[in-house]
């Protein structure tokens, strides 16, 4: 059984 | 800086050193000391992370992911390339020579 698929994300963080 | 360079399937990366990575909640989170950018990589990007500890091709990630998630190639190829893109231009990875293939 695979894993469900997720598309990559390269979230930039703003860390105000 | 941005680092614009043609991808193929046979492109070889590998992440640079300097950077700090955490687990959190199942998704990686990155510092990045060269640019002192925060990042989240998510469950996948973070799949992806641990695969190019050394040089390996992109076609090799993406055949491992398909081994491990339920994936249509062509999907995979154009999220898992567009992916490394923005890894690279964030200066995150480098690449490597790519593989030739021998016919």
């Amino acid at each position: 059984m695979k894993n469900t698929w997720k598309k990559p994300m390269l979230e930039i963080l703003d860390v105000k | 800086m941005i680092n614009q360079q043609q991808l193929t399937k046979d492109t070889v990366i590998v992440q640079v050193e300097g950077n700090i990575v955490s687990d959190m909640d199942g998704e990686k989170v990155m510092l990045s000391i060269q640019n002192g950018k925060y990042y989240n990589l998510g469950e996948i990007g973070g799949e992806i992370w641990q695969l190019i500890t050394v040089p390996i091709s992109i076609s090799n990630v993406i055949g491992q992911l398909q081994a491990q998630y339920e994936v249509e190639t062509a999907e995979c190829q154009e999220q898992v390339t567009a992916f490394v893109q923005q890894l690279l231009e964030e200066g995150l990875i480098e690449k490597k020579h790519s593989v030739r293939r021998l016919e």
